[in-house]
């Protein structure tokens, strides 16, 4: 089978392989599934190829024009075949937008004002400072409030929380919304209006994706949870005490699904780790379908077992080929939780891991008796 | 990849627009208008003048309809008709030199050996996060190759022909971006595992 040995390089290069990431049909995914299958050590090189592909996909996208865009430039060539004069299209500025949810990543963007000494920032705060006139929505039942913003995105709204926004959300170069509380939010894509949540002293920006945040007045932390997509999170600057920021925590730090990040706000560190509940993501076909029934090991190298994790869960786990080489997994451990597999995992071969970063790290003494 | 629509072929489109099918040639236009946008985009950062190229392309093609050529590839007809339209309507001073045909062809790599481009590999822990930022980085004609390549699932004589390039330089391009990327994943791992060891050590 040419494929078992092949490099990434080499995947990305092959049609089959490319068709599978891009269009995927119950043919390739047998194919690429039962291969995976027979070749578990080739399937980090699937991940990377595909990884690639991806993010020159989000690249590529993320220049996608609106439908509004398409649909009158269509008119405008009508117009012109019918009547054999030209109007050009001129891009109006008030409005682009796009319904279609899609995962762009932007880059980070924060307050910048001058230093002086940390300051707590509130949403009362942030809204005084805010020109524009601003509607707020306040959720006083125990249920979920949902609401609709003016640009197709939706703020599921938690009890005791409240969000604002400018009145006129579809003016202005970004939509800016602000939160007091907890809300869920599904953001819908446009590029060119950057979508902006100013959660005390946190600053998440979008385009498209959805993610919660969580920020009560009265908490010690404000939390990101990134369900799809991809956030950038950076701490307004302001807020920050020169001496001690790091260079990191100012330019942002990117989140994926299954990341989260926690502003501790007396300290001002931003942590990035894994959700309390990683949820199996886009497992063995890039259609993104959950398989059931993968994670069932008979003398399985470790090496194996942690990549069909890697790959289930969209995590990064680091560990020393070398030194687990020896070990081996036996068991079922399909309807066990992320984090009950690693558990089960390490006891079987007397390795300890913990989150740094996002990442898993694995330590131990490898399996040779 | 945006799925498309209809069941119908490229070149079936293409052939019922030939016999002045109004349906397909609006299908054409809005199976290719945001991959051409973006596309344009990247020639010349222009939105306006990309827009009237592609309005002025689809133009063309209705209104010569009876005599357009049996297309191959009707995607890279598309691109590289729009590639044009755009250069003309450049002004002289917006014309950049193919600054990417001057690169020496030995500065750029040969391709690697196969123990090379093994070893490369188990060493490689691409950082998802990270790969977007590095491709920006990478110099816009390395980017574009990729993009040609892996997106448009262009063949290296197309792509040699919308950069204007020989074929050679084209792999050349798409193999030293691949190159960057490793050496960028590769150096990312080993911070990596200097902070996690200074962590241990605490």
């Amino acid at each position: 089978m040419k494929y078992s040995n092949y490099t990434t390089q080499q995947f990305l290069e092959d049609p089959y392989f490319r068709q599978w990431v891009q269009n995927p049909d119950a043919e390739l995914d047998t194919f690429w599934l039962a291969f995976q299958h027979d070749n578990p050590e080739k399937i980090h090189n699937l991940i990377h190829a595909r990884e690639l592909m991806w993010a020159i996909e989000g690249q590529v996208e993320s220049d996608f024009p609106s439908q509004l865009q398409e649909d009158s430039t269509f008119e405008l060539i009508r117009n012109e075949l019918k009547t054999n004069k030209k109007i050009p299209f001129a891009i109006p500025i008030w409005v682009r937008w796009a319904v279609a949810a899609s995962l762009i990543l932007v880059t980070i963007w924060w307050v910048v004002w001058p230093l002086q000494s940390k300051k707590v920032m509130s949403y009362e705060s942030l809204k005084e400072s805010e020109k524009e006139t601003l509607t707020e929505k306040i959720n006083k039942t125990t249920g979920v409030l949902r609401i609709n913003l003016a640009d197709g995105s939706i703020v599921s709204l938690q009890p005791n929380s409240k969000v604002s926004f400018p009145t006129q959300f579809n003016n202005g170069e970004k939509r800016e919304v602000f939160l007091s509380g907890e809300a869920f939010f599904e953001v819908t894509k446009n590029p060119n209006r950057p979508f902006v949540v100013y959660a005390n002293e946190l600053i998440t920006k979008v385009i498209g994706t959805s993610f919660t945040i969580k920020a009560f007045p009265k908490d010690k932390e404000v939390t990101v949870n990134v369900k799809t997509g991809q956030v950038s999170v950076s701490v307004a600057k302001q807020a920050t005490n020169p001496q001690t920021v790091s260079q990191r925590e100012l330019e942002g730090i990117v989140l994926f699904p299954n990341q989260k990040a926690v502003l501790s706000r007396q300290d001002v560190r931003l942590v990035k780790s894994l959700v309390e509940n990683p949820a199996l993501i886009a497992i063995e076909t890039p259609a993104h379908k959950p398989i059931r029934g993968s994670f069932e090991f008979d003398a399985s190298p470790a090496s194996s077992v942690f990549k069909a994790i890697e790959l289930a869960y969209g995590v990064d786990i680091v560990f020393d080929e070398t030194l687990f080489s020896t070990c081996e997994f036996t068991g079922n451990i399909n309807d066990e939780s992320l984090y009950e597999k690693l558990d089960i995992i390490c006891k079987s071969i007397e390795a300890k891991y913990q989150i740094l970063d996002a990442q898993i790290i694995i330590s131990g003494k490898g399996c040779d008796l | 990849m945006k799925k498309l629509l209809t069941n119908i072929e490229d070149n079936e489109l293409w052939q019922l627009v030939k016999v002045g099918n109004e349906p397909a040639f609006e299908g054409l236009y809005r199976r290719y208008f945001q991959v051409l946008f973006s596309y344009g985009l990247r020639v010349v950062k222009d939105e306006e003048l990309v827009n009237d190229a592609i309005q002025d392309l689809f133009v063309d093609i209705w209104r010569m309809r009876k005599s357009l050529s049996q297309a191959q590839s009707v995607k890279f007809y598309l691109m590289s008709s729009l590639r044009r339209k755009i250069y003309k309507s450049l002004k002289p001073e917006q014309l950049k030199g193919e600054e990417w045909e001057k690169v020496s062809e030995l500065s750029l790599p040969t391709s690697a050996s196969p123990e090379e481009m093994v070893t490369a590999e188990e060493e490689v822990k691409f950082q998802s996060e990270k790969i977007n930022l590095w491709l920006q980085q990478l110099p816009p004609r390395q980017n574009e190759a990729l993009v040609l390549r892996f997106y448009h699932n262009f063949e290296y004589a197309e792509i040699a022909d919308l950069l204007q390039i020989k074929e050679q330089t084209a792999r050349n391009l798409v193999q030293k971006a691949l190159q960057i990327l490793r050496n960028l994943a590769i150096s990312l791992l080993f911070n990596g595992f200097f902070n996690f060891f200074s962590e241990l050590e605490g």
